[in-house]
């Protein structure tokens, strides 16, 4: 059994508020100490205070937008891994009219497994875009 | 002997079956000099006439199949955008399911008195595994989005396709199915878009394989078409498909696979992809004997034959 020391701090961010919450709970079951926020300013006041080390992202977000967030979250937390939850990629990319598959991504329904081999990646280099 | 009064009931007869729409009646030239002139610009008239005609009528049903062909572009454009609509508003409630059905399975497997344990596990996983095939439903429509918004770029068909059977080998293999490349040489480079018709392609070979008993064939060649085109055949020596499915193949959520095996999008929206980048998909099947599907992808994307 890991410490508090050693756990690995998840931040959800996820505007369905029981998914990030029941999320949060399965992944604290695992260990994990996970922390759900439904909008991104939450989140950023939070990072501030307590560093994630991984941030699961929806890029749909009320206010802040999920991608604002990221790049701001990069900045204020370098090295944070940041992991896109979404419903599918090309529909979000299309929206925010970008190539988000440079960023590891998952898309929801999530697969319980799939999420946590991205969970214990190595996390990339500062200033790099990310894995697959 | 030809009167005036008896030419002039001809003519007069000839006119009213003109006026009728016959340009096909002519008049007789070697009668009266006094009338010859006349009778052969009214036959000049008539030949003018049918062709002028005929070419309108030509022109109007090509007008009409253009029409209907763009029609049926945008209705089905405007069905994608709609599916992919509804699926993002069910996928999200599906993905609270998805955990909640998790969560509840993680505290029963945490559980260490729980009479019943096994069957309640049981359930929930069920609940799971249909939640998994409501979102296979979800993420093949969400694609069809994407699908609306082309890249257009100069590729070789041949590499396509032999990247399609590279990564479809595992599949083969497993079931213990040839796929056989026929690729024809010196085919012109395609512009068009290169991983749409990828996933056509990909979508037709699956099938194909899926189609088959363990040592079945699958085939697939290309070759130059007509008008511009390049032709991609996927067939298979499978036991067919009926006629009576045959007709509704190509209908969305149509399928024959076990339920949970297929969401029956595949063919749907891969003709529909086809006809996006101004080429066709048809099937030709002999019950018994096997399955043809010939993929036409234009040469040139919005280069009008």
């Amino acid at each position: 059994v890991s410490g508090p020391a050693t756990r690995r701090r998840v931040v959800i961010v996820d505007d369905e508020r029981e998914f990030a919450a029941t999320l949060a709970r399965r992944l604290e079951l695992r260990g994990y100490e996970a922390t759900a926020f439904t909008t991104a300013e939450e989140a950023l006041a939070a990072a501030g205070s307590a560093p994630p080390d991984v941030v699961l992202l929806d890029l749909r977000l009320p206010g802040m937008s999920g991608m604002e967030l990221l790049m701001t979250l990069r900045q204020l937390v370098p090295g944070v891994r940041v992991v896109l939850l979404t419903g599918h990629l090309d529909h979000e990319a299309r929206i925010e009219g970008l190539r988000l598959d440079s960023f590891p991504y998952l898309m929801k329904p999530v697969v319980m497994d799939q999420l946590l081999a991205k969970l214990e990646a190595e996390p990339p280099g500062r200033g790099e875009a990310g894995d697959r | 002997m030809t009167t005036r009064r008896e030419f002039l009931i001809a003519l007069t007869s000839a006119l009213e079956q003109v006026a009728e729409g016959d340009y096909s009646i002519r008049l007789d030239i070697g009668g009266e000099e006094e009338f010859e002139p006349v009778a052969a610009a009214f036959n000049a008239m008539q030949v003018r006439l049918r062709d002028t005609v005929s070419s309108l009528e030509l022109a109007i049903k090509n007008l009409h199949q253009k029409q209907r062909e763009l029609v049926e572009a945008e209705k089905l454009a405007s069905l994608g955008r709609v599916a992919a609509g509804v699926a993002h508003e069910i996928n999200n409630p599906l993905a609270v399911m998805n955990e909640k059905a998790g969560l509840l399975q993680d505290l029963l497997g945490l559980a260490v008195e729980c009479p019943g344990k096994e069957e309640y596990l049981a359930l929930v996983r069920g609940i799971s595994i249909q939640v998994r095939r409501c979102g296979a439903i979800t993420h093949t429509l969400l694609g069809y989005v994407r699908r609306v918004d082309l890249t257009v770029e100069p590729f070789d068909v041949n590499h396509c396709v032999r990247e399609v059977a590279e990564d479809l080998e595992h599949l083969s293999r497993e079931k213990g199915v040839t796929v056989g490349l026929e690729l024809g040489v010196e085919l012109p480079v395609v512009r068009s878009d290169k991983i749409q018709l990828e996933q056509v392609v990909l979508n037709l070979v699956k099938n194909a394989i899926e189609a088959v008993p363990p040592g079945g064939a699958v085939r697939v060649a290309t070759a130059p078409g007509t008008e511009g085109t390049a032709l991609i055949t996927v067939s298979d020596d499978g036991p067919g498909i009926s006629p009576a499915h045959l007709a509704h193949l190509f209908e969305p959520f149509f399928t024959t696979k076990e339920k949970g095996q297929g969401t029956g999008l595949g063919l749907f929206i891969s003709r529909g992809i086809m006809k996006r980048l101004g080429g066709d998909l048809q099937v030709a099947s002999t019950p018994g004997k096997g399955t043809v599907f010939t993929v036409a992808v234009p040469l040139r994307y919005g280069v009008l034959s």
